[in-house]
């Protein structure tokens, strides 16, 4: 009761009272141990030069025959490995992965309802994010494009989630990123649970999904 | 004639037919026909005779008027409650402009305008006529639309005379009004049809009146009636004069009468000579009308048939632009249009037929009838007194004779030819003028019918339900409704049932009820234990004896089982009223019989009215039945009552007198006050509460509901449930001096009577005495307090004295002095030292003065009667002190009976020494001057004597003492009543006073002084009464121990 | 992120029943004290107030007829839909917070005493579609326009629920990318 006040006298700003209530951030520039989907984006490959000799590392390099890895020699590291690396020690020097590359920038800038952010990566925004972090000169303009992309892509997902008779669910989210995706069933959610209390059926008890389909039952409804 | 001149049919309107009219505009001929799919035709006379729609709708549609004035236009009547206006548009006759002229609550059925263009008049089946100003066409601004609703059923037909100066009207109640247009009075009633119907479609024929003007000065209104199968159908036409009944038109001989079937419809030609009427067997009889100076005569001039087309229900004239003729338009019920484009009929003259009687009609004739229908044949009276007419033209005219009517009344009933006679032969003897003027009795208002108070009136209009509430008071409802079909295939006779509903405000009573009627109760009412229902509407009951009444008595929750009980009024006998009180019923026939039974069926006395019943209510052991006096008078109904009192199942009369209701106005309810005083209700809003003595019952008007019912348009109709006890607690700040309210509930905006379903909100008012108030509106003024507190309290009462006492230092205080000796002289000897403390703080000392003596006066009294109980006297106080000291268990009565007797005899030291210390400065110091004692006896008598004049606390606060006092010995526990602390201050400053010095103690009451303090600072809490008590058990030990 | 919220429709309506209507008795009992304060005394067929969730408890056991409140009229949410009609861009129009939840129970359980059933059923449907249209263009056009602070007045507690996952998130995903930067 007392957050609906909230909610409904001041201003929807992004305060940290709302972190507490409805919403458990899972963003953080730390990487969350345990969560599958930052594991996942922080698997995002980064093309990286190494600045020192990487000493019989040199089988983590698919193409080379030697022992070591050279300076000078270009890898893809994973962003976890590669943010270790680059950091203080500095061991290479990391530049921007492909997919975030100007060209690709551009073309999200030109029209980004239409582009198919699962194709460009499953975890394009987190990956994104967690690309902030380095040090490159590019940091900018991606968080940039990435808002953009966002705030122009929310009105078509809103528009998706909050239609429920849209049953062809797969092939709306095929063009979303992860994190659109998860945003969608949120409000997909939030719109089922409000037609099932308008149609009453969240009074009527029900048998669950699974048995029903476990044990076929002569009435189907009980 | 036999044979019809040519004309010509058309099908129009198939689903069914409301009216044609004909209109000309531009030199061409137009008939316009409404029909019942909401549909306009127009029909060009001077055309190709096509029907052309001029107007497509959805509603029913039951009458056109044309109107040409303003803008050539077609005014209709609808079924959808409104009465709209089309322009004519003669280009292009489908493009057109609907405007709503008016809007009525129920169906429109009738509109016509007057031939002068200036008024439209619309009649509907919410029982009024409304009559509207021709301008109002045009005009979007508002225009007084004048509402006549006089008529108790819907209004069928209207129509003007050709000056536009009078209007007549028929209705399904029977009855053809002649209104004055002008001052929209009722100028004359006459019963035309005598049983009253509800509804268009339950009438057996449709009564039309046709209003025609012959000369300048006099109409003849035309009304087709049919009485019952028996009789023959006629039209009697009346004149608009002297409203009697000049002729009745019939279309065949004795021998031949009933081929013609009933009539329908008629209407008068254009130049007034001739009158048209369609019976039910497609015949359409024209008869011609002539008047010469002292005569008018019909004579039937053709008969037109259509036998195979249906009945007629309606014609009409018109005079073709083109050829001059006379065209008659008839329809048929299956929507055929039969036009007679030139009629040609032979106006009949006096002098021509003088001497002549027509073969054919004289077939049948007998040798009395001619005697009868001399007597019969009316000649036009003229009576210059009520009419504004120039009275030199008609005072030589011959005056109508009483005896004369007389008889055409008690012919009424059977059938006399009237045929034109050989007048040069009959010469009827009252021909001869006389020319001084018969007194005229003053018109009287019409007597009220009898009626059911908190009830409807049969058939109220309710539209699309059918049902009658029989019943809606405090304690539920009674609906009866007409029963769906499933209960017709159970009666026997195929004629359908009531059900009656039978629904209780509060389901704990009982559970609602349904119950089938087909006896079709129409009179019924429901109390706690009884629902009585009676009356007997449907003749057709096979096992039901004709004309014989029942009332039906089911009980509730009976102790023995017993469920319900009929008795049969004796043959004749038909139930008008009702009333039901504690263990009994009256039941009030029209024979001028009450009736009274118990509850469970015995006949247990009779009474013969002096005067036809109005209204019957009863209550408890009350019944007050109304009946009218001989006659109205000019501005009152002039009804009677008889208040009954049913002791011993025998009626005994209270008292008896003329009822007491406004001029004008007509009585809506009459019911008791919840302590059995007689209220009546009339119809302009008036609520008067009767007061019973023995010499009879004074009636004081208690509240107008004109000025607390916002809608005053519907103060007549709002209908009482009951008078009840307040329930709503007094807030705080302002003490209720009126402890009963009256709940009512009123129809919503538009309709007549609340609307059953949803159930009505109740609406809640209290008396409002008409006081002349100084103070601002909305709050009682003290008087109006006052007077209410002495209605509902009595005049001795708490409340009512300290009323007065506000009275007298309100009084006081703005120096009316004697007016505030006034009020102090109703006071009791208590409040009248009050009231002298309180003139002496103001420092009048006159008045002081005069207060004492009142009060010397009245302390007499009570020295005189110290052992009576009278609740003002002080003693009463006590004595009633000492009782409820002695219930308490453990305070034993010997131990009081010395102190109460001291302070008995110290009131009375009380008052003399008060008496003495008065005038100068008696209470402004309280530790002074007085003897301790009485100053001690005066806070506790006055602690006593509030608590028991306060009634129920008192009774509530010993038994509290009882438990307090118990709980005090077993658990010392505390009660958390507050205190009052001004007393215990002023106990406290005696005491202390008097702690000093002290005597040893000998009685109680010396050693409750001495120990009081000593009590109090041990329980602080406790009240007076409570250390009292305590005190006596003390009392008791150190007794014992004495002793 | 995908939390369920916390907050269900049902809880919605058991919020709402709190709401004092006015019904018409058909039973005798003296004041009754409730947590929201004291009622009656309650007389048959005199209008009393009473608390929702009393009231339908009444009704199923048929000892009382419900007075539908005020707002619940054809009249008032014609004119309240025809203002929301009139105004598609401009701020949501006062109207009663629980109307949803309110509406559904009395229609569900009380419809005999509502006249005009349908209609209003027709109209709350509309007034409802209305303004979850404006909502929802409004929040796209702060997600768009990158706002940073908004103030939404005379939003009803169902028509928030239904929004909150969906703004809130977004919002939130465009923040974290923000801080990130």
């Amino acid at each position: 009761m007392n957050s609906l006040s909230q909610l409904n006298n001041t201003s929807l700003s992004q305060s940290a009272s709302f972190r507490d209530s409805t919403y458990v951030s899972h963003y953080s520039e730390a990487f969350n141990f345990y969560d599958i989907d930052d594991i996942l984006a922080s698997e995002l490959r980064i093309p990286c030069s190494f600045n020192v000799t990487a000493y019989r590392l040199g089988y983590l390099h698919t193409n080379s025959k030697t022992e070591h890895i050279e300076t000078g020699t270009n890898l893809e590291l994973p962003l976890w490995l590669a943010k270790s690396l680059a950091g203080r020690k500095n061991i290479v020097k990391v530049s921007v992965p492909i997919r975030y590359t100007k060209e690709i920038r551009q073309e999200l800038e030109a029209d980004a309802n239409s582009s198919d952010l699962n194709k460009l990566g499953p975890y394009y925004y987190e990956s994104g994010i967690k690309l902030l972090s380095f040090d490159t000169p590019d940091v900018d303009a991606i968080a940039e494009v990435l808002i953009k992309t966002f705030c122009s892509r929310s009105r078509y997902i809103m528009d998706r989630s909050h239609n429920i008779y849209d049953r062809d669910q797969l092939q709306i989210t095929n063009r979303l990123d992860e994190s659109e995706k998860k945003l969608f069933m949120c409000g997909r959610q939030s719109v089922e649970k409000f037609q099932q209390w308008e149609t009453q059926k969240c009074k009527k008890l029900s048998s669950s999904g699974f048995v029903r389909m476990k044990r076929k039952r002569q009435f189907d409804d009980i | 004639m036999d044979t019809n001149p040519p004309y010509e049919e058309f099908v129009t309107h198939s689903e069914g037919f409301g009216g044609c009219i004909f209109f000309s505009l531009l030199g061409r001929d137009y008939l316009l026909s409404c029909g019942s799919d909401g549909d306009i035709r127009l029909l060009d006379l001077s055309g190709e005779k096509e029907p052309i729609d001029l107007y497509i709708g959805s509603s029913h549609l039951y009458q056109l008027a044309c109107v040409s004035e303003p803008t050539a236009g077609v005014l209709f009547a609808c079924e959808d409650n409104s009465l709209y206006w089309i322009n004519l548009n003669l280009n292009d006759f489908s493009k057109h402009t609907r405007k709503i002229i008016t809007r009525f609550a129920s169906a429109v059925y009738c509109v016509t305008t007057d031939s002068s263009g200036r008024w439209i008049a619309a009649g509907a089946a919410d029982f009024t006529i409304k009559l509207i100003p021709a301008s109002a066409i045009l005009t979007t601004n508002q225009y007084t639309c004048h509402v006549l609703d006089t008529h108790s059923a819907p209004v069928l037909s209207l129509s003007f005379s050709s000056d536009g100066l009078i209007l007549c009207s028929t209705s399904c109640d029977g009855h053809l009004i002649v209104w004055c247009t002008n001052s929209r009075t009722v100028k004359h009633k006459i019963s035309v049809l005598s049983p009253k119907v509800s509804d268009l479609s339950l009438s057996s024929s449709r009564l039309v009146a046709a209003l025609s003007c012959m000369t300048a000065d006099i109409c003849f209104m035309a009304t087709p009636q049919s009485f019952s199968e028996e009789e023959c159908p006629s039209v009697p036409v009346y004149s608009s004069l002297d409203y009697h009944l000049i002729d009745r038109l019939v279309s065949n001989s004795t021998t031949d009468s009933r081929s013609s079937g009933t009539f329908h419809c008629c209407a008068w030609s254009p130049d007034s000579l001739y009158l048209a009427a369609g019976t039910a067997l497609g015949h359409i009889i024209i008869w011609s009308c002539s008047v010469d100076d002292t005569r008018v005569i019909f004579k039937r001039v053709s008969i037109l048939r259509h036998t195979l087309r249906g009945d007629i229900i309606s014609v009409a004239w018109g005079v073709s632009n083109i050829t001059g003729k006379l065209m008659l338009a008839a329809f048929t019920k299956s929507g055929y249009l039969i036009l007679y484009e030139s009629l040609e009929l032979t106006p009949c003259t006096i002098q021509a037929n003088a001497n002549q009687l027509d073969d054919s009609l004289l077939d049948g004739l007998q040798a009395a009838d001619l005697f009868d229908s001399q007597e019969s044949h009316s000649n036009i009276q003229v009576n210059g007194s009520n009419i504004n007419m120039e009275e030199s033209s008609l005072d030589s005219k011959p005056q109508t004779s009483p005896t004369k009517t007389d008889r055409k009344a008690a012919k009424k009933r059977k059938f006399v030819p009237e045929w034109e006679e050989d007048i040069a032969i009959i010469e009827p003897e009252y021909s001869q003028s006389c020319s001084e003027p018969v007194i005229q009795p003053e018109p009287s208002l019409l007597r009220q019918e009898s009626f059911q108070p908190s009830s409807w009136p049969p058939f109220s209009q309710i539209t699309g339900s059918e049902h009658v509430c029989l019943c809606y008071n405090l304690v539920g409802v009674v609906i009866s409704h007409k029963a769906p079909g499933a209960f017709e295939a159970e009666s026997e006779n195929k004629h359908f049932n009531f059900l009656i509903e039978v629904e209780f405000h509060d389901r704990g009573v009982h559970h609602p009820l349904q119950l089938i009627d087909p006896h079709w109760f129409s009179v019924g009412v429901l109390t706690d234990e009884l629902l009585v229902l009676g009356g007997s509407g449907n003749r057709n009951v096979k096992k039901q004896p004709k004309d014989q009444c029942l009332i039906q008595v089911h009980r509730f929750n009976a102790w023995d089982g017993s469920k319900e009980w009929n008795a049969q009024l004796p043959e004749g006998e038909n139930a008008l009223c009702l009333a039901a009180g504690r263990d009994w019923i009256a039941v009030v026939s029209d024979s001028l019989i009450l009736r009274l039974f118990g509850t469970e069926g015995t006949q247990f006395d009779l009474l013969k009215m002096p005067g036809y019943p109005v209204s019957t209510a009863g209550r408890g052991s009350r019944l007050i039945l109304v009946y009218h006096q001989n006659c109205t008078l000019k501005d009152s109904q002039n009804m009677s009552y008889y208040l009954l009192a049913v002791s011993g199942m025998k009626l005994v009369l209270l008292a008896e007198g003329t009822l007491v209701i406004s001029l004008n106005s007509e009585l809506r309810w009459i019911g008791f006050t919840s302590a059995e005083s007689p209220v009546i209700l009339d119809s302009l809003g008036h609520l008067e509460v009767g007061r019973v003595n023995s010499r009879g019952v004074i009636w004081a008007p208690m509240l107008d509901f004109s000025k607390t019912v916002r809608k005053k348009r519907n103060t007549h109709k709002l209908v009482i449930l009951g008078i009840t006890p307040c329930l709503v607690e007094p807030t705080e700040d302002e003490e209720s001096v009126c402890n009963e309210e009256i709940r009512y509930i009123v129809p919503s905006h538009g309709s007549h009577y609340p609307s059953l379903y949803p159930r009505p909100s109740v609406q809640v008012v209290t008396y409002n005495p008409p006081f002349c108030s100084v103070a601002t509106s909305g709050v009682l003024s003290l008087e109006q307090r006052y007077f209410l507190s002495t209605f509902c309290y009595g005049q001795v009462a708490k409340q009512s004295q300290e009323e007065l006492m506000r009275l007298f230092a309100l009084a006081a205080r703005s120096g009316s002095f004697q007016r505030a000796l006034e009020v102090g002289a109703l006071l009791n000897q208590q409040y009248k030292q009050l009231a002298i403390t309180y003139s002496s703080r103001l420092q009048l000392s006159m008045l002081g003065q005069k207060m004492n003596s009142l009060l010397d006066a009245g302390r007499v009294e009570i020295t005189d009667t110290a052992v009576t109980i009278d609740s003002e006297d002080p003693s009463f106080a006590i004595s009633q002190a000492e009782h409820e000291l002695k219930d308490s268990p453990l305070v034993p009565g010997e131990e009081i009976a010395p102190f109460l007797s001291a302070i008995r005899t110290n009131s009375t030291n009380r008052d003399s020494n008060l008496f003495s210390s008065a005038p100068a400065n008696p209470f402004k110091n309280q530790k002074a001057p007085f003897s301790r004692a009485s100053s001690i006896d005066n806070s506790f008598i006055k602690s006593v004597i509030q608590k028991s004049l306060g009634g129920k606390h008192t009774l509530s606060n010993v038994t509290d003492n009882k438990q307090q006092t118990s709980d005090l010995f077993s658990k010392q526990s505390k009660l958390g009543e507050t205190r009052h602390p001004v007393k215990q201050t002023e106990a406290n400053k005696s005491f202390n006073s008097v702690e000093s010095s002290k005597p040893k103690p000998n009685t109680f009451k010396d050693w409750l002084e001495q120990t009081m303090p000593q009590l109090e600072a041990d329980n602080p809490t406790l009240k007076k009464t409570e250390l009292i008590q305590i005190a006596t058990k003390k009392w008791r030990e150190e007794k014992r121990e004495i002793s | 992120m995908s939390d369920s919220p916390k907050i269900t429709p049902a809880d919605l309506d058991y919020l709402a029943m709190n709401e004092v209507i006015f019904i018409l008795p058909g039973f005798s009992l003296g004041r009754i004290t409730l947590i929201l304060g004291d009622f009656g005394p309650f007389v048959p067929s005199i209008a009393t107030k009473a608390p929702l969730w009393f009231a339908l408890y009444l009704k199923e056991r048929k000892l009382c007829q419900i007075q539908v409140p005020s707002w619940l009229t054809c009249e008032w949410l014609e004119t309240k839909r025809n203002e929301e009609r009139s105004d598609p861009d401009g701020p949501l129009h006062p109207i009663h917070l629980h109307y949803m939840e309110i509406s559904s129970i009395l229609l569900n359980h009380a419809s005999d005493d509502i006249p005009q059933a349908e209609e209003i059923r027709t109209l709350i449907k509309d007034i409802w579609d209305m303004r979850m249209s404006k909502l929802r263009r409004s929040i796209s056009i702060m997600i768009k326009e990158q706002h940073v602070h908004a103030q939404v007045k005379n939003i009803s507690y169902m028509e928030l629920f239904c929004i909150r996952p969906h703004l809130c998130n977004s919002l939130f995903l465009i923040d974290h990318i923000q801080k990130a930067s």
